[in-house]
């Protein structure tokens, strides 16, 4: 150990010096930092092919010669904005995509207005999502379309697919989608029927406030944002790092309402009796049975997934009906599976690779 | 062996260990102790609070902008509504025009210009993407 350790370890002097430089950067990048203004988001060049409401059909322009027949929709989660999926150029998995191939449609729901608080789940699986996916139809000429959906976007993603078993979707993708409640953790028991009255809530406010599903993410992993801050001050002197923490602490932070009705019915029905899992979940008068979902299906889970842990989304392959589904469990949290370097190393490329020869 | 060396001999590396380590630690205890049933009641209580309040305020701001016979949020949401409700059957009858209309049967293009062809086929075993 004696005579290797002086081979391999960088002397103190050295150490120092590069702690005191780094220092220097800090300072000079942090002051940067302090009067620099959000970073634009949402940049790869994109057509709206359809609007309701607020919500928006976005198509992106093809990157590549050549495209796979099926398009592709993102579907995102009511309570987040959908530019996690084109963060930055070269840390976007819309772009990613295109450059591989692939003919992108996004669903953004847009922030919902007051008088969006009416909006249930059958507004956005037997409504909104299928007249998108008639459009995208339309757009593209092809008669099938593959979906992406991440978070409570995968939720709405499985529940349209269950309902429309005969229906032009071919396959499914669901990242990070809780279909289990009982294993939801920390939420589930702050949503306990005994706690939290959601009909006052929703009776009051409306639409639920952002910053109340902020907060609610935030509680999860109190010493995460003090914790952050110091790693931040830590890697000042990394651009990259700085590049990427900024990024994806804009879009961690800009949170939007959550629609009332939906709201109350996603936390009675879904949270309280779990309905979803049970295959007990009526909308307009139709059962949501997962054993319909029969189309290919990739399921996507982080490890360390706070939001929606591993307990909550594992049951979903074993969930449906489909005989080509696969798992894929990837290292890291609710976000970093989805956006950021670990995203673009581990979790894009293994999305390529099982949608490419599907998308024929 | 060689990384514990590099490790011990950083004084830097230790402080950042300590930061994840204390991150970890502060984290599964405030956790346990937001799961207990106390913390659940005290939620209730502090979430009751909160609504109340919001709901003394958004009366007396009703309240205030009535006696200055000014529209209310009230008002506005229904104006905003009904314009909704507009915007809403315009789409629908645009639908059914488009639906009448002579069929185009190919496929629209936007403002992308043409299309690529739609032939990709995924790269072969050994990675030979087209």
């Amino acid at each position: 150990m004696s005579a290797s350790a002086p081979a391999t370890a960088p002397p103190i002097a050295e150490v120092v010096r590069n702690e005191v430089e780094r220092t220097i950067q800090r300072s000079i990048k942090g002051l940067e930092f302090l009067r620099s203004s959000d970073m634009p988001v949402g940049l790869t060049p994109k057509d709206v092919i359809h609007r309701r409401g607020t919500l928006e059909l976005h198509h992106y322009r093809p990157l590549a010669d050549e495209i796979y027949r099926v398009p592709l929709v993102m579907v995102m989660s009511l309570v987040s904005r959908s530019y996690i999926f084109d963060l930055a150029p070269g840390q976007s998995l819309i772009e990613f995509l295109l450059k591989k191939g692939y003919d992108v449609y996004s669903i953004d729901w847009g922030v919902p207005r007051p008088e969006d608080k009416r909006l249930r789940l059958e507004d956005y699986c037997l409504d909104f999502i299928p007249d998108c996916v008639r459009q995208i139809a339309r757009d593209s000429g092809e008669p099938d379309v593959s979906m992406i959906g991440y978070c409570m976007g995968g939720m709405l993603a499985l529940i349209y697919a269950a309902l429309h078993a005969d229906g032009p979707l071919k396959n499914l993708i669901c990242a990070a989608t809780p279909v289990n409640y009982e294993g939801m953790g920390l939420f589930r028991t702050w949503s306990d029927r005994r706690y939290f009255d959601v009909d006052k809530l929703v009776d009051t406010l409306g639409n639920v406030p952002g910053e109340f599903i902020y907060n609610s993410f935030q509680m999860l992993k109190p010493m995460q944002r003090i914790a952050g801050q110091i790693k931040l001050w830590d890697n000042m002197w990394n651009d990259e790092y700085v590049k990427s923490y900024r990024l994806i602490d804009r879009w961690g932070a800009d949170q939007i309402p959550f629609p009332g009705e939906c709201f109350r019915q996603t936390t009675k029905e879904l949270s309280w009796d779990n309905k979803l899992y049970k295959n007990e979940l009526i909308l307009n008068g139709q059962r949501v049975d997962l054993r319909n979902v029969r189309v290919p299906c990739l399921t996507i889970m982080a490890q360390h997934d706070d939001i929606a842990p591993y307990e909550a989304t594992r049951v979903l392959t074993e969930a449906i009906g489909s005989t080509d589904k696969q798992d894929l469990l990837l290292k890291g949290g609710h976000v970093s599976l989805m956006a950021g370097r670990n995203a673009s190393g581990r979790l894009w490329p293994a999305l390529d690779r099982w949608l490419a020869e599907r998308s024929l | 062996m060689a990384k514990e060396s590099a490790t011990s001999s950083d004084p830097f590396s230790a402080w950042r260990e300590w930061v994840e380590k204390s991150e970890r630690q502060l984290n599964s205890f405030f956790n346990e102790m937001m799961g207990s049933d106390r913390y659940g009641r005290f939620l209730r209580q502090f979430s009751d609070l909160q609504i109340d309040t919001q709901k003394n305020m958004n009366d007396a701001m009703t309240r205030f902008f009535t006696s200055l016979n000014l529209p209310t949020r009230d008002d506005v949401l229904a104006l905003n509504q009904r314009l909704g409700a507009i915007e809403e059957r315009l789409r629908v009858i645009e639908a059914g025009i488009g639906a009448t209309a002579p069929a185009d049967a190919a496929p629209r293009t936007n403002s992308s210009g043409p299309r690529p062809p739609r032939t990709r086929r995924p790269p072969g075993p050994r990675g030979d993407a087209r």
